[in-house]
């Protein structure tokens, strides 16, 4: 069974690059640009993991806290030098510093998913 | 009245080294001859010399004469009859000095507050060009990274196969141009970094760590370049050697600088780092040298200024911003620890710095304190 991913990335360039690594990689992918469109996203379908862009415009500490009660685990995706500081963020269970090579991205993704097995 | 004055300015013209009483003279001299000068003060005073002046012929003069009954024609009595009007000279002489002066008071105090209000506006326009510098640094930051996250992510993915077989040829391009993106990255990453350190927004993590096992992990970066070069490798390091400062920020230092030392050996050569230790100053010193070409004294005054590389023919040959030393110096000026580079050219180049030593017991720090006379 594929597992469904939930990818929330309103910068155009970068959806569409993970979007072609994550679907060759073998999952579901669902993309939706901003935390609206992930709440309706989550209630047609839920996901097994979702994969947040820090840079997106949401804001991406208040979009994984707005969506933390889903439990649902979340991976993000943040700048080597984060304009804001981050603290550890309920829901986040893993960081990964873009560039990144997909092959990170992809084993981060399957950490957390085999953790949470 | 002037004496007093003239001491008191602290900024007298150095070109005067004769006495102040000559400056006095001088202006009162010159007073004398601004005749047509209006100014109600050389009235006012002339005036008052003038009365001032009356009594001595009066009591002279006039009281000879009542007393012998008819008018004598002394010569003195001319004398005497000319007194009011050489006070009145002299007292308007200094009435216009004391207004000259008063004037050049007005005009400096006029300048004053005119070079404030300059001062006002080019201290605003600067604490506005900071606030854009610093809005235009982050959205750089985020305009430079976006475009590589896909060009990165694209290349790898099909460097990777992942979207079908690649021929040679294919492969071998795509693994140049993802080299290259890494090396975009890195001077993206350099120059932002410079740029933070320079502006000085960033803050130190001091925590105590072991310095040994960063010299070897930086090292070791550098292993395929050092493989590639054949470089001999000379680690003199004590088995541990803990410090106190920000792990990352010197981990950072020591990569650029073991960098530069690879970067500038000739093939065959080597490079190496010492460490010492100075229990009584609380100090831990580090060399990074090198058997390169070495630096000429005449450029090392220009060592650490920014985008500044010795050889402009090098920037070709090893790349580079020329940001690697600046940003070190940065660093190690934010823990307030001195750098020093000793070089000449053909004989190699030496670096040395040192960082705080991480006190176990309380005794030691103490010990080093005072030893330090902070």
């Amino acid at each position: 069974m594929r597992r469904r991913l939930l990818l929330i990335d309103d910068e155009p360039n970068t959806r569409t690059v993970y979007t072609d690594i994550l679907t060759t990689e073998g999952y579901d992918v669902t993309v939706v640009p901003d935390r609206q469109e992930a709440l309706a996203a989550i209630d047609r379908q839920r996901p097994d993991v979702i994969v947040l862009d820090a840079d997106s415009g949401a804001g991406a500490p208040e979009v994984a806290g707005y969506l933390a009660p889903w439990e649902i685990p979340i991976v993000m995706i943040a700048p080597l030098t984060p304009s804001r500081m981050l603290g550890p963020i309920r829901g986040i269970r893993r960081i990964i510093y873009k560039p990144c090579r997909p092959r990170t991205l992809l084993e981060g993704i399957e950490d957390v998913l085999r953790y949470r097995r | 009245m002037s004496s007093a004055t003239d001491a008191e300015r602290p900024d007298a013209p150095s070109g005067s080294a004769r006495p102040e009483r000559f400056t006095t003279v001088r202006e009162f001299l010159h007073a004398l001859g601004q005749r047509f000068t209006y100014n109600p003060r050389r009235n006012a005073y002339a005036l008052f010399g003038f009365l001032w002046g009356l009594p001595v012929p009066v009591f002279s003069v006039g009281i000879d004469q009542w007393a012998s009954g008819q008018a004598t024609q002394h010569p003195i009595h001319i004398a005497f009859l000319m007194h009011p009007l050489l006070f009145a000279v002299i007292f308007g002489a200094m009435g216009t000095v004391r207004h000259r002066k008063d004037l050049q008071i007005h005009h400096l105090v006029e300048e004053l507050k005119r070079h404030a209000q300059e001062l006002g506006l080019a201290n605003e326009r600067l604490t506005e060009l900071d606030r854009m510098k610093a809005q235009f640094m982050a959205n750089v930051t985020h305009e430079l990274k976006t475009p590589l996250v896909a060009i990165r992510g694209y290349n790898e993915s099909i460097l990777e196969e992942r979207f079908g077989p690649l021929t040679d040829k294919q492969r071998q391009g795509l693994g140049i141009a993802v080299r290259n993106v890494d090396r975009l990255q890195k001077l993206i990453e350099e120059l932002l970094e410079f740029e933070r350190i320079d502006s000085g927004d960033f803050k130190l993590q001091i925590a105590d760590f072991d310095l040994v096992p960063l010299v070897q992990s930086a090292l070791e970066n550098f292993r395929p370049q050092v493989d590639e070069k054949k470089l001999a490798t000379e680690l003199h390091l004590p088995e541990k050697l803990e410090v106190r400062a920000d792990r990352e920020k010197i981990a950072h230092v020591l990569q650029n600088l073991i960098s530069n030392a690879v970067k500038f050996s000739p093939d065959g050569s080597a490079i190496g780092v010492t460490a010492s230790t100075d229990a009584s100053l609380g100090r831990a010193s580090l060399t990074v040298w090198d058997r390169g070409p070495g630096i000429p004294s005449a450029a090392q005054k220009f060592l650490f200024t920014r985008f500044w590389q010795a050889d402009g023919s090098s920037r070709r040959k090893h790349g580079g911003t020329g940001l690697g030393l600046a940003i070190c110096k940065g660093i190690l000026d934010a823990h307030r620890a001195p750098i020093q580079v000793v070089s000449s050219e053909g004989n190699g180049t030496k670096v040395h710095f040192s960082l705080t030593l991480a006190k176990e017991c309380p005794h030691d720090r103490e010990a080093a304190h005072s030893h330090r006379g902070r």
